[in-house]
This record gives structure tokens, sequence and C-alpha cells, in this order.
């Protein structure tokens, strides 16, 4: 089977509302596409090929409702980024590891703080460069955390954020404001492979590289008075953000079950139109051992993030000269981008059980919270291009009732790394940005060009047409004021 | 002159691609992974220093192909082995099965010496198709999650 996907120009789209597109059924489509963008950009979704990939995701066994896609939206391997898919386990319903991601889990938190701006202002480089010491950065970088025993990576993958709490990385607040409170139950190592097991042995506690990055933001607007009250976030205060994910870990986890389940599709006779969209039920062995490897994926991201927070809070302890009481990092949320969860929702007047597949999606859930402590909705994170801005906002109820309770999670590129390397070539760019307020620290300075804000889509557009939509509303923008990237 | 096989890197929005071409089956894995043991290397001189062995298999040569350089890409992550050499590459197909036998040589990666090693999380199986066009050869690109 050919793994195909081509811009398809004959794609049809109506515009069902003033920021939503259907794309009626055709070919092997089960149901029809959703696509959440404005005018201005429908066009380039369906020229650069993420309008394709909403269709060939329609054809997947079981799918429930619509074949979505948030407003990020943008090619990648099967789904595209930005892409939601339900399934019904009952009903012969699927999970795709494409549907998923390579980097499993890879997500944001944000942590409030008591610092002012004009404090951070004046120490950013002694900040940034503590934060730089303290958390291990770059590609393979191996950790702050020894290389771990087998036993003790079965530990990390079984309990996820709550290891690293036990093991002095945060408290137990931080786990009832992580999304799944930082694990996944049915995670079992043993369908983990053991490539994948010593890839993260070495890989706990670091950052990585690529778009990944932990940064001091400061608040600089706030649109929702309410939940920013609730959130604790306040004009002029000062935010950490992490963004990072599950490693080579989870890369070797999404790398193992592609392959199991090119195996999976044609033992059950699945027709597919791409080949990454591979798949298996949800109910069947793959597709349990799947969800199994993943949720160890999921935690051991979880358990990264939460070591990668406490090694910023002692950069700041150490870099302001300050008690960790008087720093006051508090973790407002931490939110999956790349992930699959069984969740319930209504179909049709009645409750059921689905396997949503969210791909460089967010989970947004309304007030009131069950599944978040939050009376005024779910913080729904949504980091920013680097050296710009980035949001926080809350889940609405008509996400429950629209996306799976989903909405956006960042920006796609527009340029390629090569060209962003040659567009930027033998500038200063770590000068350029120190002169617009942001300090930056890099492993190496090519990833800066790399990821320079004008090689990625606006981000600020995005969360409006999500705003729009009524999905999720702006509580408030962040700015960086320092940056440490891998 | 103009090479029988080769590789060179190539644009791709959200990733990177390796654009590969050779006279036979053979050449399009060996220089799948030269391309990708560039990548890792930043295009700095790797010394033959160590050997390893190495066996994949897979379902069809696609899978053959991913599988094969997603090892290489495991080398460099578990032990920081970058490549120098292929010295041998033997592809079988039995029955249902694909199976590529190899022998790389290469060194671990020096800091002082080596370039920064491009984010590669995998290779992927998008559009690759690993028949030969009218001529005989092959010509295709790779595409690497980063």
């Amino acid at each position: 089977m050919k793994s195909s996907t081509q811009p398809d120009q004959s794609i049809t789209v109506r515009r069902v509302e003033p920021y939503l597109w259907e794309i009626e059924p055709q070919r092997g489509m089960r149901v029809p596409g959703r696509v959440y963008v404005s005018e201005s950009m429908i066009d380039a979704a369906r020229g650069e090929g993420g309008l394709a990939q909403v269709a060939n995701v329609a054809h997947l066994p079981g799918i429930v409702g619509y074949s979505l896609a948030m407003p990020d939206i943008h090619w990648g391997y099967g789904f595209p980024i930005g892409g939601v898919a339900a399934t019904d386990p009952t009903r012969g319903g699927v999970i795709s590891p494409g549907g998923v991601g390579y980097d499993i889990n890879c997500g944001v938190r944000v942590a409030t703080t008591d610092l002012e701006a004009a404090e951070v202002r004046r120490r950013i480089e002694s900040i940034v460069t503590a934060l730089f010491r303290h958390i291990p950065t770059g590609v393979g970088s191996s950790g702050a955390i020894e290389r771990i025993s087998h036993q003790e990576l079965d530990r990390v993958l079984v309990r996820g954020a709550r290891w690293a709490v036990e093991r002095g990385y945060g408290g137990e607040t931080d786990l009832e404001h992580t999304e799944e409170n930082g694990c996944l139950d049915d995670a079992d190592p043993a369908h983990v492979s053991q490539r994948a097991r010593e890839r993260g042995r070495a890989q706990l506690g670091t950052l990585g590289s690529g778009n990944h990055f932990t940064e001091i933001d400061v608040v600089e607007e706030i649109y929702h008075e309410e939940a920013a009250a609730e959130f604790g976030l306040r004009q002029g205060g000062i935010a950490l953000q992490i963004h990072t994910g599950s490693r080579g870990f989870g890369h070797q986890v999404c790398d193992d079950y592609l392959r199991v389940m090119g195996r999976a599709v044609r033992k059950y006779g699945l027709d597919l139109p791409d080949r990454q969209l591979a798949c298996a039920p949800v109910e069947s062995e793959e597709g349990r051992e799947y969800l199994a490897a993943m949720a160890c994926a999921a935690n051991f991201a979880w358990a990264n993030r939460q070591t990668i927070m406490s090694l910023a809070e002692r950069a700041l302890v150490e870099a302001l000269g300050i008690s960790p009481r008087d720093l006051g990092l508090r973790l407002l949320y931490d939110v999956c981008h790349n992930i699959a969860k069984m969740e319930t929702h209504e179909v049709e007047g009645e409750n059921r059980r689905l396997c949503v597949h969210r791909k460089g999606a967010t989970r947004a859930y309304p007030p009131p919270g069950t599944m978040h402590p939050w009376r005024t909705g779910q913080p729904v994170l949504v980091p920013g291009d680097m050296g710009t801005e980035s949001y926080v906002c809350v889940g609405q109820e008509k996400s429950r009732r629209s996306t799976w309770g989903s909405s956006c999670h960042g920006a796609g590129r527009v340029m390629s790394r090569r060209q962003a390397t040659r567009r930027f070539r033998g500038q200063d760019l770590i000068g350029q940005l120190r002169e617009r307020g942001v300090e930056i620290m890099a492993k190496d300075r090519r990833t800066v060009a790399e990821e320079m804000s004008d090689a990625y889509k606006d981000v600020g557009q995005v969360v409006d047409v999500m705003h729009q939509a009524g999905i999720s509303l702006k509580v408030a923008r962040l700015r960086p004021l320092g940056v440490i990237k891998g | 002159m103009c090479k029988h096989e080769g590789f060179v890197s190539a644009d791709h929005t959200a990733d990177l691609a390796l654009r590969i071409w050779a006279a036979d089956l053979e050449g399009v894995y060996r220089q799948a992974a030269l391309g990708l043991g560039d990548l890792l290397a930043d295009g700095t001189e790797v010394r033959p220093s160590l050997e390893r062995a190495v066996e994949v298999r897979g379902i069809d040569r696609e899978e053959l192909l991913v599988a094969w350089l997603n090892e290489i890409l495991y080398f460099f992550e578990s032990e920081g082995i970058l490549l120098s050499r292929i010295d041998t590459l033997i592809l079988h197909h039995e029955g249902a099965e694909y199976r590529l036998e190899a022998s790389i040589t290469g060194e671990k990666r020096d800091p002082e010496r080596h370039g920064r090693p491009a984010a590669v999380k995998a290779a992927t199986y998008h559009n690759l198709d690993l028949e030969p066009d009218a001529r005989g050869t092959y010509e295709l690109t790779i595409v690497l999650d980063t």
C-alpha cells in the first residue's frame, strides 16, 4: 500500500459557519470533514494538503461525527496536524498511531509566579543562564537525572508525573493541575520495546530541541477578567512556560507501532487511502497494546515536564537569590497536544465511550470541571512562535458539542528549516531578539534561525478563530522575556 | 563525473527530506543511510573507528527502508554513534519477508569535531515508493520527521 497525500484541488468545501467549513463525504469518506479556519486561511489549508488529509481521516473505520481540524491545520503524517477524530470501539472503531504523532504527549505547561516584570527584566541574563545550566537541552541530550535503572523506568512509565513528585520534583497539588493528573492508568511497560526503553532511560529530564523550549514570560494583556483572576494571571505578572514531550521514548513507541499497525491493516482487511493512517480496532490485541504503550510514553512526558518545572524552579531561586516561597511558582495547568484518550461524549442523545485522537490539538473542557479543578473552564495553553507570543485560553461548552472538547495547540511552520537557515544566514538573530526584549540561549545558533517566528504561521490568528467560533475564549497573552532552546 | 548513486538533503516545510538516487535497490538503502548519517554528523567528517553489524526485516521494501534508517538513528541516540561508511549491504527477499544485513563503521560523536546533529525523530513512510523507473534505476524522496 502506498502512502500518498497530494494536495487535492478537487476537495470541495462549503462554509457552514463564519469560521467553520465542511467537506462533504466523497469517495470512501464515512463522515464529513469539518475544518475551523477563517476565510483567509482556507486556500492555504487546501494548497498544502491539510484538507486532503482531513478527508483521508474520514475513511477510518468506526469514525463518529466528523473528521475535524483546528485552525492550526497543517500537513502531517496520515492525520493532519490540528486533526481531531473520535472512533467508537463498539462499532469497529480504530486507534491510529498517526493520529497521535511521533512525539506522544508533546505538551505544554504554564506556571504563575509572584515575580514582577521589572525585577525579571533587570536580571534576565542571569535567569536565562541559570535555566540553561539546570535544564539539559539539545538533540539526544542526556539528563539531569542519572541514567535510571530499568525498574525505575518502569515506575516512571506507570506513575507519570507522580513519579517525579515522589522524587521531590514539585508537589502533590501539581498533579491536580495536570491533564489526567499526569498519569494514564492503562500504561503497561510490557508492551514497550527494549529500544524505546534505552532511549527513555537516557533522556528523562531533558528538554530536547526543535520547537521545544522553556520560557520566562510576562503577561501582556488580559482578555477574560474572570478566568484570568481564577488562573492567577495578572497584567505584568511573570509566568514560566515549558514545551516538551516524550523525547526519543515516544518517537520509538510510535515507530514500533506503525510497524505493528502496518501488519494489522492486512490482518483485519482494512482499506485505507494513506499508509500512515495504519490502525487496528481499539478492541484488538494490537489496539490495546498500542494504547498501553502510548500511555507509557504519555506518562514519560508528564514525568519529564514535572521534573523540568522543578529544575526551572531551582534555577530561578538561584538566579534571583530568593526562597521558593517568595518565588511562588504555582502550576496553572499542563495539557497534551498529541494523544489519544478514551473519553465519554454525547452522541445522538446518548453517552458513548469514544477513542478521541488529538494530533496537534488540545483538550478544551468547559466548566464545571470534573476532569479539571477550574470553575471558569479548563485552561487551554497555546505556545506561540519563538520570541513572539503565547496564549492562555479557556474551554467552552461549544467545544464539547462541536469538537469532542478540543481546541488548537499552536502554529505550524510555513518555511522549512533549511529555508529559514538561509533566510537568516549571517544575521545576529540573538542580538536582534535581545533588542526586541527577548533574551535567548540556545544550544546551537542554527536552531534559533530555524525557529524564527517568520518561519511559522501567526498563532494570534489561530487562537482568534477558536475564540470567534466559541470553542475556547482568549484569557491572556504572554510575551517571552527569556527563552532557552536545544 | 556523474555518480550513479547519491543523496542530497531537500526542503520540506515542517521536516527534513533526503533525495536519493541509485542504479539498484542496494544503492538506495546505502545512500539513504549515508544521507541520514550526513544530517546527524552535520556534514562533518566521521572516522571509521568502530564497527556494527545490522540486521532488519520488513514486510515490504518500504517498511524495510524505514526500519533500516531508524536503526541508524537508534545507534546515534543510544550510543552516540555517527556513520562513516557502509562496508557491506545485502538485501534478501524470502517469501513474505524482506531482510537487510549490513556492516557499518563509524565513531562516537565528538562535540569538538562534529557539528550540530539534525533533530530527526524518525524516518517516515510518506510517499515512499521503491519501484524502479522505466530505466530500471531508482529516485525517491524520504521524509524525516523532525
